[in-house]
Parts: structure tokens; sequence; C-alpha cells
């Protein structure tokens, strides 16, 4: 037991763990047919079955029975604030699933040259607002009402101590679905994590109809016709938005160290703050110098190579790997694309240079609080 | 009908889910309600209701066994009897009055309409003729009018009050004929007021005893739902408007609902009751409505802290007093810490800590014993050395002087002694740094080898010469014993033989005030002894020794005695060698906090041997804080090395270190103190699983410093509740002690009083008197063990109690004799010190401190004047020679007939010493001034005839004799006007050389007895 335990433990190290998805990712979600053949050559097509359903679900449950008997596991899956958080990954993969596999139905039926599932359901596309839409609204409304009196009986609010200035909780977390971001502040500068990419994130969401000039596989499931648009987006929405979250909630611990779900939240846990920037690297490491008084020459490789990032980058990818999509987008789709594709792409950069070389920031003026 | 065609889902099936969803919500609703009804203290006051039923019809049966035995009330049922069949036997009478009565009211009820309405009319005419007046109107008119509706409302007042006056007599008639009845009523009534509380009482409470409308509705008012209108059971609470719960952004007045369940607390007869439905131990000072602390002012969580709002076990923060209590909580009542409250619930054994929030001023606090020994702890052990702890600012600090250390003692005893004090003294207040938990291991006690040394060769080398008188003779140690045990000594330092104290109080603790003064010979000379007790001052500036005015050989004597105790097996410990390569690294260490180690290494090389020792050593008395407690040369403005502790129970248990000990200790601030104090450095450390400890990496000067007091469990309760009570609570002016004169007196001199020990001799209000046993020990040594066992004679040779003394003594007297103490009694073997070190100002708190308490408020008063021809001055003399005064007393020098025990002190002293009034309330009743007093009331004659008075008293007493006050004022007159030598220690001594102290004691003596 202590042994799978400690397996998992390890398993969820960060950088295990997100390596892990990021390679795994596009096995599953293919954004291509290179990673489809290999998406069906691994079977992960498989997934979206009913078995798989069931499956997968009764490992989910498994493994959180077996988790709750370790008091380290119990102590925090189930802290009222986190129990959502539990019920959000089944509830993720539940409505995962059903697309998947509804989508999956669809392609099928589609190759065989019958109409979508959603074509046979409503022909006319048109369904009666009474009784059919306000009717089961009422029922729902009634079942959630229910359920959340019963949740609200079975598990009364966690009140804590007053709020004390000088004594803020540890870890202090943000609610839930902000951990997503206060992850991001780990790599990133406060502007960046708080201001700039939340902004990025909801004008990439507004831009997302004006980019996808794909006409086929709308207003119905589907996956074969937009793999490269549902692959990025499960990416961002999965990978980025809640398995940050999933972190943030269950294996960050005091002091924003990381922590196994069956290790023990001990505050007292040391970890070595060794991160450089850029400048010290290339300055200090490598050319054994001081670093330069002059911000501009002191910065000037960062600058370089974030310049380097959103605009050499783009013409060169447009001229060669991705010449199919700049064709098909046009110069100004693409370029807005691309940059917010780009921008999305720094944090798990971010991440990986973080962790391999403990780069703090690629530029860092902090003598103008500009730090990227 | 819809058709069906059309429809997406299949509305049967639709219809179906709605139908379980409704009834699921209808479910889940009506447990919405059943959860909201099933509040857990519900329980409590349905079963609390029983006990009040049970015990209400047990008090009414006992008061109607009362009234049965009762005989008065007996007659009076007789009484009751006999007026009721007078009344019956005349009841066509009573029926015949009683109707003309209802007539005559009929009449009068028309009668008085008449006359209302004619009297309102006339006022509307008395308008209209002042309108006339004023020229608006016919006045010829309006002034016929008026004098005409005048005189009918005069006739119809006449008409109505003939009427009324019928009725009177009617009802007087009434009254006559049922006179008997309602007296008989009435005095049964008074004799049973309290059943009949009692029954009323039950008919509220118990459903047994209610009329069946009021049974209905004791069951409608607790239905679910409709008990928000008007529940018996329901939530009690307090709101206490000036004391506030800190919620660090506002202050929220504080709201207790303890009472919810402890529904008996404040009402007497359930002592014996279950929890949690006990009576307050204590209700005449907390609770109770006469009380000091009433319930509705004070609440309950200002005392016992908890979280007052919570309505459960849980909720409300109990703390269980050990832990077999807890696990016993956890079993019963599935109890676990509320770990997000801030203040739990004190355990009882720490309760006290909550009456120093208000009474800091006031130490010792009554009825706080733990409380109280917890300050006595903190002022001997000298925790506010190191730590900043408001109200101890000018607290002398407690270990001796260093500055002449040379003159006192050796190199080699300072050395083991500071290594292990309680070796050489088991209980001395000094504490252990070395040879700790976290210092005990080889390498760490090599060091400490050498640190020692460095100590040691600092305080060595800054010296100051002490001249010394030389010895005038050996001494003669058997005298000297006699005298360290007669003369007072013993009020302040425990002697060789005695047993350990068991149980710790306020007053075992002023025996502590000095070192016992055990094995001397071996840490100091005869000689220094004899110039220390001969000058305390002389020697260090800042003791509190008093000056016992020794001759020169009471001093040899006292010296020769305490010097001949010694530890041999102490002295032949050897000490070890200086080892210069640790001595370097201990140098090193304090040098490269400051210096690079170049600069280290330079400054090492040019140290020789003595620099090196005076250098660290002058750094670790800084390290370990030695200049805390004693007055060292070179750190006279140092600071206190310790945590300030003016509010440490506040802080917030995160920011006490549990370090590895979070799973060995409950995680609670007192359990974390009471730790802390018993074995500091542990903190250092990490537990083993087979018990033993592991240090954690730390270098030397990172250690944890506080030192090892080797406390017993007793003074680590005290000491924790002590601490406990350091809160920064803000409490309301209302709430505190008020900040009056008397009271701000008061304390400042209880201050003074705790400074100098004056309690180790002085019983003063009840406490105190701690040499009291040593008297008697020494009764028992030059008389016999009878002797030791009678209480008054030991009180006769203690030192006197002070209670009444604001009130007994001329202020102006009270200073001379504080500035030089004379003979008062003259057979005290004990001797008031000289308190040279004492300024004015500090004799004035006193005298000022004795008087407010003891209800003085006049600083100069006229002084008594006596006429020695007058009537009084001659019946005193009478009344004095008649109650044998001159048995006991002194006149002058004129020597008292008995023997030297029961000798009082002499009269001629009165005049100048005693006040007045004081001397009356002496005389009316020694035994209420001064309980154990062998002075006995004096005789006056006020019971006997007139005559035999005249006969056998004179005409002057007996011109008097009707009034006690004004026999015992011609007493206090007679002894106003004796006159003669005050001193008479010199016959005093002469008698007591020649004739002893008589201590055999005739058979038919009744000393102390208040009619002799």
């Amino acid at each position: 037991m202590d042994g799978f335990k400690h397996l998992v433990d390890t398993l969820s190290r960060p950088t295990i763990l997100v390596t892990f998805t990021f390679l795994i990712f596009f096995f599953i979600f293919p954004p291509s047919d290179w990673f489809e053949k290999w998406h069906r050559r691994l079977k992960f097509d498989g997934l979206w079955s009913k078995k798989s359903l069931w499956i997968i679900t009764a490992i989910l449950v498994g493994f959180f029975v077996f988790g709750l008997g370790d008091s380290d596991f119990r102590s925090i899956m189930l802290k009222p604030d986190n129990v959502p958080i539990t019920g959000l990954i089944f509830l993720l993969f539940f409505f995962t699933w059903i697309a998947m596999s509804q989508a999956y139905k669809n392609d099928a039926l589609q190759e065989a040259g019958l109409p979508v599932d959603e074509q046979y359901d409503a022909p006319n596309d048109k369904v009666l607002v009474w009784p059919d839409l306000v009717y089961v609204e009422l029922i729902s409304i009634v079942l959630c009402s229910a359920f959340m009196l019963i949740w609200s009986i079975g598990l009364p609010a966690p009140l804590e101590e007053p709020a004390n200035p000088s004594e803020s909780p540890n870890p202090a977390k943000a609610p839930w679905y902000f951990l997503g971001l206060q992850e991001m502040l780990v790599y990133f500068d406060p502007w960046m994590a708080g201001v700039v990419l939340p902004s990025l994130i909801i004008l990439g969401l507004m831009a997302i109809p004006y980019l996808d000039n794909n006409s086929e596989g709308s207003g119905y499931y589907s996956y074969k016709n937009r793999k490269l648009s549902i692959s990025i987006f499960m990416f961002g929405w999965l990978i980025l938005w809640n398995l940050l979250i999933v972190i943030g909630t269950a294996l960050r611990g005091p002091n924003w160290n990381f922590f196994g779900p069956f290790e023990y939240w001990d505050s007292h846990k040391v970890e070595a703050l060794t991160n450089v920037n850029l400048s010290e690297f290339i300055y200090v490491k490598w050319m054994s110098t001081g670093l330069p008084t002059s911000i501009l020459f002191r910065e000037i490789w960062g600058i370089l190579i974030v310049l380097g990032y959103f605009l050499v980058l783009p013409p060169l990818l447009a001229k060669t790997k991705l010449k199919g999509m700049y064709e098909r987008l046009g110069a100004a789709r693409y370029s807005l694309f691309i940059v917010l594709i780009l921008a999305a792409l720094t944090l798990p950069i971010k991440m990986y240079l973080r962790w391999m070389f403990n780069l703090k920031y690629i530029i860092a003026i902090p003598e103008y609080f500009f730090n990227f | 009908m819809i058709n069906q065609q059309e429809r997406y889902y299949n509305i049967l099936k639709l219809n179906k889910w709605f139908a379980i969803s409704s009834l699921l919500f209808t479910f889940v609703w009506l447990l919405t309600f059943a959860n909201d009804f099933n509040r857990p203290w519900k329980k409590y006051q349905i079963e609390f209701r029983k006990l009040e039923i049970d015990k209400t019809r047990a008090d009414i049966t006992a008061a109607n066994t009362e009234l049965e035995e009762n005989d008065y009330y007996a007659s009076l049922k007789v009484e009751l009897e006999t007026a009721q069949n007078d009344v019956e036997a005349q009841q066509s009478e009573i029926d015949e009055i009683q109707a003309k009565i209802k007539k005559l009211e009929a009449e009068f009820y028309a009668k008085n309409q008449i006359y209302e309405f004619t009297k309102a009319d006339m006022d509307v005419a008395k308008y209209n003729f002042e309108q006339a007046q004023h020229g608006h109107g016919d006045l010829k008119t309006a002034k016929k009018i008026l004098d005409k509706l005048t005189s009918l409302t005069v006739a119809g007042k006449i008409d109505a009050d003939v009427i009324v006056g019928k009725v009177e007599s009617a009802n007087n008639k009434l009254k006559a004929i049922q006179q008997s009845l309602k007296e008989a009523n009435d005095a049964l009534s008074t004799l049973s007021r309290q059943k009949d509380l009692l029954d009323r009482k039950l008919t509220k409470i118990d459903p047994e005893a209610m009329s069946f409308a009021n049974k209905i509705a004791n069951v409608v008012r607790d239905v679910p739902v409709l008990d928000f209108i008007d529940p018996y059971y329901d939530v009690k609470q307090v709101v206490i408007k000036d004391i506030e719960d800190d919620m660090i952004f506002m202050g929220v007045p504080k709201v207790d609902r303890c009472m919810t369940c402890h529904l008996g607390i404040d009402k007497k007869g359930f002592e014996e009751a279950p929890q949690p439905y006990t009576t307050h131990p204590n209700l005449d000072l907390f609770l109770g409505s006469d009380s000091p602390h009433p319930m509705n002012e004070y609440g309950c969580t200002g005392c016992h802290a908890g979280r007052g709002r919570g309505t459960n076990f849980i909720s409300a923060s109990h703390s269980p007093d050990n832990a077999e209590m807890g696990e016993r909580w956890e079993k019963e009542l599935e109890w676990h810490p509320l770990h997000h409250w801030d203040t739990p619930m004190l355990p009882m054994k720490y309760v006290e800590a909550s009456c120093l929030k208000c009474h800091s001023g006031s130490i010792p606090v009554q009825e706080s014993p733990t409380l109280s020994l917890g300050m006595s702890i903190v002022e001997k052990g000298g925790c506010f050395g190191c730590h900043q702890i408001d109200g101890f600012e000018d607290a002398p600090k407690p270990g001796p002087g260093l500055r002449k250390i040379a003159a006192k003692t050796t190199k080699d005893f300072s050395y083991k002694w500071i290594y292990e004090p309680r070796i050489f003294r088991e209980n001395s207040w000094m504490p252990h740094f070395f040879k700790q938990v976290n210092n005990n291991d080889a390498e760490s006690i090599k060091r400490t080898d050498q640190e020692i040394h460095s100590i040691v060769a600092f305080l060595f080398s800054r010296s100051e010469k002490y001249s010394m008188d030389s010895l005038p003779s050996k001494g003669d140690a058997e005298s000297g014993r006699i005298l360290v045990n007669s003369l007072g000594c013993l009020g302040c330092h425990a002697s060789e033989s005695e047993d350990p104290v068991e149980f710790k109080s306020v007053n075992s603790m002023r025996r502590e005030h000095g070192p016992n003064l055990v094995k001397l010979g071996s840490k100091t000379t005869q000689q220094w002894i004899y110039n220390w007790i001969r000058d305390p001052q002389g020697y260090h500036t800042a003791t509190k020794m008093p000056d016992l005015r020794l001759t020169e050989s009471e001093a040899a004597d006292i010296s020769a005695y305490l010097i001949a105790q010694r530890d041999i097996e102490f002295e032949d410990q050897s000490v070890p060698d200086v080892d210069e390569t640790v001595l370097n690294e201990i140098v090193s260490d304090f040098l490269g906090s400051t210096l690079r180690k170049e600069e280290v290494d330079a400054r090492l090389a040019g140290m020789n041997l003595d620099e090196k020792l005076n250098y660290s050593g002058g750094k670790l008395i800084r390290q370990y804080g030695c200049f805390s407690c004693h007055d060292i040369d070179g750190f006279e403005d140092a600071k206190p090395i310790g945590t300030p502790l003016t509010t440490e129970a506040s802080r917030l248990i995160s920011k006490l270190d549990f370090g590895y000990f979070h799973d060995e200790l409950p995680h609670t601030k007192w359990d974390w103190f009471r730790q802390k104090v018993d074995n500091p450095s542990i903190f250092d450390m990490i537990p083993q699983e087979d018990h033993t400890f592991k240090m954690k990496v730390k270098a030397p000067l990172e250690k944890l410093r506080m030192p090892h007091f080797g406390l017993d469990d007793q003074e680590l309760d005290a000491i924790t509740t002590v601490i406990m009570g350091w809160v920064k609570d803000e409490i309301p002016s209302t709430k505190l002690p008020a900040r009056s004169e008397r009271n701000m007196a008061i304390e400042s001199g209880e201050k003074l009083i705790r400074q100098y020990n004056c309690q180790g001799c002085h019983s003063i209000d009840g406490d105190g008197g701690a040499i009291q046993p040593t008297v008697a020990s020494w009764l028992r040594e030059i008389a016999d063990e009878a002797t030791s066992e009678d209480r008054g004679i030991v009180l006769s040779f203690a030192p006197p109690m002070l209670d009444t003394e604001g009130r007994k003594v001329q202020p102006d007297w009270l200073l001379n004799f504080f500035k030089n103490p004379t003979m008062i009694r003259p057979n005290l073997a004990v001797r008031m010190p000289t308190y040279k070190m004492m300024s004015d100002d500090n004799w004035n708190t006193i005298i000022k401190y004795f008087q407010l308490k003891d209800g003085q408020t006049l600083s100069y008063e006229n002084p008594h004047k006596v006429n020695k021809g007058s009537v009084a001055y001659k019946a005193g003399d009478v009344i004095a020679d008649m109650g044998g005064c001159q048995n006991c007393h002194f006149y002058g020098n004129q020597k008292p007939r008995q023997a030297a025990v029961t000798w009082g002190p002499n009269l001629a002293l009165t005049k100048e010493r005693l006040r007045p009034e004081w001397l009356i309330e002496w005389f009316k009743d020694p035994q209420e001034v001064m309980p154990g007093t062998k002075m006995p009331a004096p005789y006056i004659p006020i019971e006997e005839p007139l005559a035999s008075v005249k006969e056998s008293w004179g005409n002057d007493v007996a011109k008097l004799h009707s009034d006690p006050e004004k026999l015992l004022e011609a007493l206090r007159d007679y002894n106003w006007g004796i006159s003669g030598p005050i001193d008479v220690s010199a016959i005093v001594k002469a008698h007591l050389a020649s004739e002893g102290y008589g201590f055999v004691i005739e058979e038919d003596d009744d000393w102390g007895d208040d009619d002799w």
C-alpha cells in the first residue's frame, strides 16, 4: 500500500505529471492525421466507448475510495471547499466523454453516408419551448434545489477563525475557479499572470468565432472535421485551465510547495530558492562578469528572445510548417491566431524553463516593474 | 390535446420525472425543517425541565411538611375555620348588604353621570362668560347661564356624594363581618408565601400541574415551525455590550449562550446535579445577582474563555483538564478541539488566569491561590528579568549582586555552582543553564566546561574591593542557632533541617524570599557572613535584606552557626582545566558574528589567555542573560534577552513553535507554555520512537537559551495559569476594579509589602505570618510541646498581626517606629528589622496602605485629651484595677505581676501609639480585632445591679454604669493617663536573664476566654 502511495506521490510531482499529460494529450486528442494514426494504433479511440466510461469511472471511484483511507489524502480532499473539485474531476471526464463519444458516433455515421444524430433528433432544427424546454428546466431546477439542500445539510459551511491580516492562512488559496490563474503566478510576474494572460484568454475566447472559418461540423458533435480546433481548445481547457486547478487544489500545500496527495502538509518543509534571471545566466554564469549597469544592455538578450518569439516565429512558421493554415486563414486571421497560440504556449514553456533551469524571468526590469 | 409527434420528449416520462423530483424535493424540504428543529441543546433543556419539576415538587413537599409541623400555622388554620363558620352564619346579612351595594352603585352611576355632564356644560358656560367679558357676546345672559349651571353642578356633586357615603358604610359593615376571616387569611398566606411561589412556578413548568388550555399551549409552542413564536425550549443568552470579542477588524459585544445547556448554573439547589446542570460552585463571588460579577454583566466566557455563541459541546470550544478527560469526552461526546477558535475554554486548573485580566494590580488576588502562587514564582524566578512584562518595570533583580563576589566566595565554588546550582542547594531559584537536553552531549559539555571558566573569570576579574571588619570572637554556634530560630530570620529564609514544603502556596513562598541557609561553610567564610548580616547594604546596595541591629557578639554567634554546615562531597568535586583550544572556538564564535575570518584570527592571535577568558565571559553573560537576575558590572543598561510576555497568551497558537513536538504535545497554548517552562530547551530536539531525543542542526550560539528551573507539577500549573492570564483583552473601565484613591494606594502598598516580604512575619487580614510554624518549633525547644501547640502563646511570640493597623496606631508614631523600631511586646524575641534602604516615600505608601485599607482617611487628627480629675478617669482607674491590667502590662517601668510569658505592651506607650477610637473597638472584642490574641475583653459590670456596683466598684463607675460604651471610654482615658518610661528593655532583659519566660501555666487559667 505504502509503495503505491509513494508511486502516486512521485507521479504527482509537477514535472512528471505535466510532462506525462503533455506527451499523452495529443495522442488522445489528435490535432493532425499523423497523431490520429497513432491515436488509433494506441487504441485511444476506445476511450470514448461505453465500456471505457464505466471502467474509467470505476478506476476514479476506486482511487478516491482507496485514498480516503489515508489521513493526509482525506484531510485535503474532504475539506468542504475541496469537495467540489472532486466532483469537478468526475464531471469533467463525464462531459468530455459524452461529447467525444457523440462526436465519434457522428463521424462514423457521416463516413457511412448517414445523417448525424442531431439531424435525426430534430430534423427541422426546432424544439418547442413549452413544454419540452421549460418542463425539463423545471425538473432540473427542482432536482438541483434538492441536491443543494442535501449538500448544505450534510456538509456545513466551513467556518474558520476571524480574518486576521497578521495571520493569513497557509497556503492562502484563491477560490477554486481561479486556482489555475494562481498557479500561473508561480511562473509569471503578477501583472502578466493576473492581468495580461487572463485578458488574452477572454480575448481569445471572443475571437474564436472569427478565427474559425471552418463550416464543417457546425451544429452537431464531430471530431474528424475539426481536429486541430478541438485539440487546441481541449489543450487550453483541460490542461492549462483544469489541470492547474486540480494541481492548485490537491497538490499545492503550505508555502505553495508541492505535496503528493498522500503526503503530510508540513508547513516547515524547506525548498531552496535559487531562481535566477536570464541576464544572470548570461553575464554571471557564462561570461563570468558582473551584470551591466545599463538596463537595456543587461536585458537585451531577453528582449531579443521575446521579440523573436512573437515577431520572427510567426512569419517563419507561415512560410514553413503552417503554410497551409496561413493560406486558409489569410494574413489577419493567421496573425491573431498565432499570437494567441504563442501567448498560451508561454505558460508551459516557462514552466519547463523554471523546472529545468531555475529560470526566473527572461526579461527582468524590476526598476520599472516589468518582468517577463 | 397536444400532438405527441411534435414533442421532442415523451410527456408521460417527463411527468413521472416531475413527480419523482417533486417528491424528493418535498422530502428534502421536510428534512431541512427537521434539521433545523433538531438542536443538540434541546435534549439538555428537556432533561433539566424534568430535574426542575422534580426539585420544585420536592421543595413543595418540604414546604408543606414544614408548614404542617408549624404549630402557629395549625392554629391559624383553626382560626380560619372558625372565622369561616362565623361568616357563613351571617350569610343572609352579607347577601343583603351586597345586594344593597349593587343597587347603590347603579344609582351612583346615574347620579354621577348627571353631575359629570352638568359640569361639562358649566365649563362651556364658564368659557362663554369669559369670552363675553372680553367683549364677545352678551355678558348678562352668559352670567345667568353660568350661575345656573354652577349651582346645578354643586347640587349634582352633593347628590352623588351622598350615595358614595352610603356605599362606604355598607362596605364597612361587610368588612367588619369578614374582618377576622381576612386577618386569618393574610397571616396564612404570609407563612405559605414561599410555598405559593413554588406552586406557581410548578404550574409554569410542569404539564401535570397546568390547566387544560395551558397543557395544549405547552405542546403547541414547541411544535416545529410554530416554535419561532414563543417556544419553551430556546437558546438562552446574555449580551454584554461593553465586553467585546476581538474580531480583528472590529469588536463585537460578547454574547454568551452557555446557559442554554448549563441551565442550573445560577440557580441554587443544583449543586449535586450532573453536568451540564450543576450550580456554579461559587455563586457568592460569580454569577449571583448580589455577587461582584453578576451573570448579566460579566457573562461566562470573559473568565472561562471558549466560544460563547456555541450551542453545542464542540462549538462552545470546551477544553478537557487532562488527556484522560479528553479521551473520555471523545468517546462519550464525540468531542474534538475546535480547531479554528483562537481562545478555547480554559481547563479548570488554569481558569484563575482570567482573574489577572482585571486584578493584575492587586497581587495576591483573593480566592485565586494558583494564580497568586504563580505570580510569586514569576517574582522569585525572575521571569521579568529576561522577559519584558508590564507591571514589573521596577521590580528588583531577584539574584544577589555579583560586584564584590571575590570577597564572598571562591572561583572554585562559583564554577561548580553555575554548572548545577541545585546539586548544592536543591530548591535554589538559580536555574540550570547547562547539562540540559540540548547541551548534554560530549561535544557540548566540553564547551560548557570552558564557558563557565570564562564567566567565572569575568566576574572575579571585575570584583570590587570589599573591606570587612574582623571577627570580634569565634562566636558560639549553639547560641547562634537559637538566635537564627528566634530573631525572625526564618520569616524569609528556610534553615537546615526543615522538610520540604509539600503543598506550595503564596505563604510558603514567603519563606523562600531569601536563600535557604544551608551548607554556607562550603560557600563562604565566617567573616563574610559576619559582615553581611551586620550591614547587608554595605556588600550589595540593592539587597532587600534588612538590618536586625545585631550586636557584635550576636553576629559572631550567628556566623559561627551558619558557617558550621558544609557539603564535603560538593567541595571535593574537581573543576576541569582550562582548555585553550575550546576557548578559542568560543571566542571565535563571538568574534565571528561581526568580523571576517581573517580579522577573527588576527584578534585571537593578539589575545592572551586572560583576555580570551574575559572577552568570552562578558559575551556569555550577555548570551545567557546572567545580568537579568544579578547586578553585574558593565551590564547596567543591558536589554532583556527574552521575548516580551505582557500579552503572551493572546499570541496566536500558530506563532508558538511546536517544532517536532506536534504529535507529542496537545495543540494548546497552555500545554506549550507548560512544556516550555518545564523543559525549555526541548524544542531544540527531535523526539525518537524510544523516547530519546536527537538534536536539531544548530550551532552553539543558535541554541535555545532559556534555563531549567526544576519546577514541580503544582508550580508548573501555577506559572502556566499566570502566562495564560497575560492577554491583551481590552477591559472597559466599568468592569475593572475602581481606580479610586483607596484602591491605588492599597495596590502600591501591597507591592512594597510583597517586595519586602512583610508577610513573611506579619499576618495581614488572614494572609501571611509564614514565620509562625518556626516560632512554634522554637517554643518547643525553649519550653515544651504543649506550649508550642498553644496557638495563643505561639501568636504572642510571633510578629504581630496587622489586621486593623491603620485604625490602630497613630501614623506619626508608626513612621517613627519604622525608622527606629522599639520594644512593644516586652517578651518578644522576634525583632522588627530596620529597613535602611526604604525611603520616607516608601514608608508613607505603607502607612497610607494601612490607613485606607482600614477605612482611615485622615492623616492628621486632634490629639486625645484626658482630664485626670473627671469621673470617667477615676472610673477607668477602678476598672483597670479590677481587671488586673497590671498582671500582664508594664505601667512605665513598673513590671507586670505575672510571668514574662503573658506580658503585654507597656501601657505608657498607649498615649503616643494608639488611636483612641481603636482602643474602644479593641476593648469590646479583642478576638474580633486579633483572632487568637491572649488579651481578654476587660470586664465591666453592666449586668450587675446598681447597688452592688456602687458597693464594690464605687460611685464613679456606678455613675457610668448604664452605658457600657462610657465605661470602656473611661478605661481608655485611664490608659491615656498612664505615664512613665517607655523603654523598658533593660528591665525586660534583666528579668528574662534571671527568671526566664515562666512557661508553666496554671491549670485554672482560662486566658483568651472573653467573659473572664
